[in-house]
This record gives structure tokens, C-alpha cells and sequence, in this order.
């Protein structure tokens, strides 16, 4: 089964075309623009072509759903959700945060992807991928410290990744220091190819997402929502 | 054979998807209002705008298309709203459109949304021919276009700050009657006294054809304190009513001057606020003694709707004025047209 993954959660824009365990062609560009919108449609298109397919060869579309840049994740969305409908194909969507901790399959250990969110917090989980990719603390939008004070009682390995490390290795170093584990993040990044496979993985136990009520993992609400609780409190 | 074409907008808060034949037959036209979502705010909230258009896209292309059981395959292209607009609301139908037109292998075509609300006349008055003048007014945009053929516009003039729609949203936030503020305060407007308050006729007299409509809600918010604080009992429905005039008499002025400077017979009115009866009948009144003629779309047609903004779709498809699939979404994109 072939399966299309595209990941527009931060300013990467990627693409991946899988066949089973292969990766049939990865596309990759570091979009400092945040050009989502004009890139991704005539990347998808490009790969196709080199690769001699057509949509109507592959077996379903998978995209990251979050957390990350809200109009990143929708104009992935939007895209995947246009070719779904329009090629009659399943739509499979996949945590970013899951597609990055897939990158360290089996190491015996903890991993924790960390993504900036701004406004001083991040946006994380924690898994265990010793066989398979296994949440163990869910995904959270929280400050550094939040998510410290929740790891350092673990005493356990913990193998940190994501473009959230730009910011934040050093702190996390001070406080947890030997127990904690760093991959630089220009190596492991939300890449379409890993939310193909898992997209792979999902279409195979039949757990196809809704075409019309599949969103975006947004973690947060909006400004205008969280102003109006304050005020309402 | 005739040609279908799919619209689709979400530049503010309704997401929209329509069927048009030939640019001027509506097959069906289907329209999802956020209203209820944003009510609360007194105004459309961005985020939660494009949230909602991500969720219901889908089912509203669907039911566009299910509706008179036409299929994808039957298409001749997809017309999308790509400006001006909110971003993020317009980024959902232009990556869903984008999508859907590669993988039927059928043209895109980006639409100007403000050429949209023009196109919705034609759509029910098929007989309007120019040279006119349009007025487009509504929450998001106040400007007046002068339209010589279908190849040439000339953009007049525009609001330098609140849209007309806009400016009776705030007051009707201002004094809790809830959103959006038009139809509610053009209902209590009916039973009140225009000439109550004289309110400011901003840029009136200026030679220009821009608007400016800040200053006005500034005004009339001022007064509604000062009457609080003096403890002065102003029935609400003056107050209403003498705002609703003051913006109306500009609005009329100035595109009665501009069919008069630009020799045209007719002139046109498009977008939500064009829904207004008051000025229907005031702007039809100034037109009739000066041997004019004034058009409008029905209430559905002057609101935000994808069937105006496939019927562009299929002039500029004729015109063989596709988009790429690189087109990104604008939020200021002006109105030009240039005969070339
Ligand atoms: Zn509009």
C-alpha cells in the first residue's frame, strides 16, 4: 500500500510518499517564509510526477494534525482533506508530535519531542519506543518548568527532540542534567515521511478518520476565547 | 454544453460553496453562518472563524454538489475567493480548492471577492449592462467602483477605517444589542426619529470618494455616555435611527456624484448592507429624480455566498484567466482591472 504524509505543523513544509516500509520519495523544505499556502500544492504535485504516480494509484492520504502553527496545520489539512474527498481516498490524521518520536524507534528510553509555542511555552508529550511508539504522558501546551517538575521524578533517560531544544536544552540540562539526553533538532524533525508510516499503521487497523469533522490537535485555545473565560470568571 | 463551475468562499465568516452554469444559472447555493460562534464577541473572531471553516468545508462542497446530483467529474473548473479577506479563513477554502482541481485535473481560478459581490447582480438581473457605478458595502468593505465594460474598473474610493457594516456592528455592541448589528438596528431604527440627533456626515463634502466611518461611531458612542452621565432619558431608537441616516446620506451622496461625474445611467449595490431597506429606498429616490436607474441583488445574493463568486469564475475561465497552484491568499487585494 502506498500512502501520501504531509506535515506543515512548524515552518517545515514535508512531504513523504511511502510503499510499506519504503520511502518512495521525501520532500523537504525549510519554509522560513511560512509559505505553506504556495508551496505545498506544487510540491505534491512535483513528487508525483517524479516518481511517474497519480493520487488514484495510492491508498490514502495521511497529514499531521498538531499541535503546531494553527494556519500551518489547516492549509495541510485543507490540502489532505481536498485530495481525500476528491480521490475518494481514506484520510488518516496523525499527532506531529507522534510522527517525531517515531525518528527514535527503539531506542530504551523515554522521548520527549518538545515544540516552541510561543508566548513562553511549549507544546510536548512523552513516549516510550522501545517496540512501538507508545504515549505515556499525554500532549500538553505548558511552560518549561511545568513540564520539568513533571519529568524529574522519574529518574529515567529521557531523550529530548524537537526545534523546541533551540530555546530550551539549556534549561532543561540545568535541571535535569544526567538524565537527560538531547538530539540536535536540525537532525530530527516533523517529516511527512513518518506521518506516512504511521498513517500506514492506522489504515491497517481500519481506523480511517472522518473527512468532515477530522481538525486540527490545536492544545490551545484562541485569544479571543481565553479573554472571554478571564472575563466571564 | 454548458459549463458547471464550483465556488467556494470563506473570506470572513461564512463558509460557502456553490454550483453556477454558464456564470449566471444557480444550481444550488449553499451557505453555513458562524453567527451563533462569534455572537458573544460582538464581532467575527479570526482563529475561531478559520477553526469552524476547516470543520465544515467538506460538508458544504457536498452538499453543493449533492444537492442537484451533480458529480465532481461534471465540473469545468473551481473558483475560489483568494482576497481581500481574513487570512487564515481564506488559506481553508483555497487549500481545499487548490486540492480538489489537481486531483480532478480542472482549472483554478482566484476570485477577488469584491468583484464577487459585484457579479451577484448579474446573476438574477441578467439584462445590466455597463458602464455603471457600484457601491459595495457591507461589515468588511465600503468602496465605490466605477465599472466602464467588463475589462475596466476603476476603484473610486474606499472606507479609510471602519466598514459602513462595521460601524453599526460596534454600536450595537456598545449598547448590548447583540450581533451582527445591521438588521437589528435598521429594525429599531424604523421607529425612531432620524432627525433627532444631528449626527456628522463624515468626508461629505469632501471631494474624494472615500468614506470614513470611525469618526461617526466615535460620535454617537460619545453621545450615549453623555446622556448616561447627564441622566438625560434619549429613547435608543432616535439615537439609532439618527446614526443609521447619517451613514446612509453619505453613502448615497457620494455614489450619486459619482454616476453623475462618470455619465453613467445606472448604478448597483452589492454586499450585506445593501440589504438595507432604508437605503434601497433613499438611494432609488436621489436616482429616479435624476433619471437614474439603481439595481440590487436579493437579501440571499448580497451577503457572502460562493454562486457570485463562480459566476466570476466562469468569465475569467472564458477569458482563460486561471490561477496557479501556488496562489496564495491576500488580505488587502485591491479591485483592478485594466483592458488589456
Ligand atoms: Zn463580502
Amino acid at each position: 500500500m502506498k500512502i501520501l504524509g504531509i506535515d506543515t505543523s512548524t515552518k517545515i513544509c514535508s512531504l513523504g510518499l511511502i510503499e510499506e516500509e519504503d520511502i518512495l520519495i521525501e520532500y523537504t523544505l525549510n519554509n522560513i517564509q511560512k509559505k505553506h499556502s504556495s508551496i505545498l500544492m506544487p510540491a505534491i504535485k512535483d513528487i508525483f510526477e517524479k516518481v511517474n504516480l497519480k493520487l488514484q494509484n495510492i491508498d490514502g492520504i495521511a497529514v499531521s494534525l498538531g499541535p503546531g502553527s494553527f494556519t500551518g496545520l489547516r492549509i495541510g489539512l485543507g490540502v489532505a482533506k481536498g485530495l481525500s474527498y476528491a480521490g475518494s481516498l481514506p484520510l488518516l490524521g496523525i499527532p506531529t508530535l507522534d510522527a517525531l518520536a517515531l525518528s527514535l524507534k527503539g531506542m530504551p528510553c523515554l522521548i520527549c519531542p518538545i515544540l516552541d509555542a510561543k508566548k513562553d511555552e511549549i507544546y510536548n508529550a512523552v513516549f516510550r519506543g522501545e517496540n512501538n511508539i507508545e504515549k505515556v504522558m499525554d500532549y500538553k501546551c505548558e511552560d518549561i518548568n511545568s513540564l520539568l517538575v513533571r519529568l524529574s521524578p522519574l529518574r529515567e533517560k529521557i531523550i529530548f527532540i524537537g526545534e523546541g531544544l533551540i530555546r530550551y536544552q539549556e534549561i532543561i540540562k540545568e535541571r535535569i542534567g544526567q538524565d537527560a539526553l538531547f538530539i540536535e533538532p536540525q537532525l530530527v524533525f516533523p517529516r511527512g515521511t513518518n506521518v506516512a508510516f504511521l498513517g500506514l499503521e492506522k489504515l491497517k487497523m481500519g481506523k480511517e478518520d472522518n473527512i468532515s469533522t477530522l481538525s486540527p490537535l490545536y492544545l490551545r485555545k484562541s485569544e479571543a476565547e481565553i479573554a472571554w473565560e478571564k472575563k466571564c470568571k | 454544453m454548458s459549463d458547471l463551475i464550483l465556488g467556494i468562499e470563506t473570506s470572513c465568516d461564512e463558509t460557502a460553496a456553490a454550483i453556477v452554469e454558464d456564470g449566471k444559472n444557480i444550481i444550488s447555493n449553499i451557505v453555513a453562518s458562524q453567527i451563533t460562534f462569534h455572537q458573544k464577541y460582538g464581532g467575527v473572531v479570526p482563529e475561531i472563524a478559520s477553526r469552524k471553516h476547516i470543520e465544515y468545508i467538506i460538508p458544504v462542497i457536498e452538499k453543493a454538489l449533492s444537492t442537484p446530483g451533480k458529480k465532481l467529474s461534471d465540473l469545468s473548473g473551481i473558483a475560489v475567493t483568494y482576497g481581500p479577506g481574513l487570512v487564515g479563513s481564506l488559506l481553508v477554502g483555497l487549500s481545499v480548492a487548490k486540492a480538489i482541481a489537481y486531483t480532478q485535473n480542472i482549472p483554478l481560478i482566484g476570485v477577488n471577492h469584491l468583484e464577487a459581490h459585484i457579479y451577484a447582480n448579474f446573476l438574477e438581473r441578467k439584462e445590466i449592462e455597463p458602464p455603471f457605478i457600484c457601491l459595495i458595502v457591507s461589515g468588511g468593505h465600503t468602496s465605490l467602483v466605477y465599472i466602464k465594460d467588463f475589462r475596466e474598473y476603476k476603484f473610486l474610493g474606499q472606507t479609510k477605517d471602519d466598514a459602513a457594516g462595521e460601524a453599526f456592528d460596534k454600536i450595537a455592541k456598545i449598547l448590548n444589542l447583540g450581533y451582527p448589528g445591521g438588521p437589528i438596528i435598521e429594525k429599531l431604527a424604523k421607529k425612531g426619529n432620524p432627525l433627532a440627533i444631528n449626527f456628522p456626515r463624515p468626508l461629505l463634502n469632501n471631494k474624494s470618494y472615500d468614506f470614513s466611518f470611525s469618526g461617526l461611531k466615535t460620535a454617537v458612542i460619545y453621545y450615549i455616555k453623555k446622556t448616561k452621565e447627564e441622566n438625560k432619558t434619549v429613547q435608543v431608537k432616535d439615537i439609532l435611527a439618527s446614526f443609521q441616516q447619517a451613514v446612509i446620506d453619505v453613502l448615497v451622496e457620494k455614489t450619486i456624484r459619482a454616476a453623475l461625474e462618470f455619465d453613467t445611467k445606472k448604478i448597483i449595490l452589492a454586499g450585506g448592507v445593501a440589504a438595507n431597506d432604508l437605503l434601497r429606498r433613499s438611494i432609488k429616490k436621489r436616482a429616479n429624480s435624476l433619471k437614474l436607474k439603481v439595481f440590487y441583488p436579493s437579501f440571499s445574493l448580497c451577503t457572502d455566498n460562493a454562486a457570485m463568486v463562480a459566476s466570476v469564475g466562469y468569465y475569467k475561465l472564458r477569458e482563460n484567466k486561471k490561477s496557479s497552484l501556488n496562489l496564495d491568499a491576500i488580505s488587502r487585494l485591491p479591485l483592478v482591472r485594466n483592458n488589456q
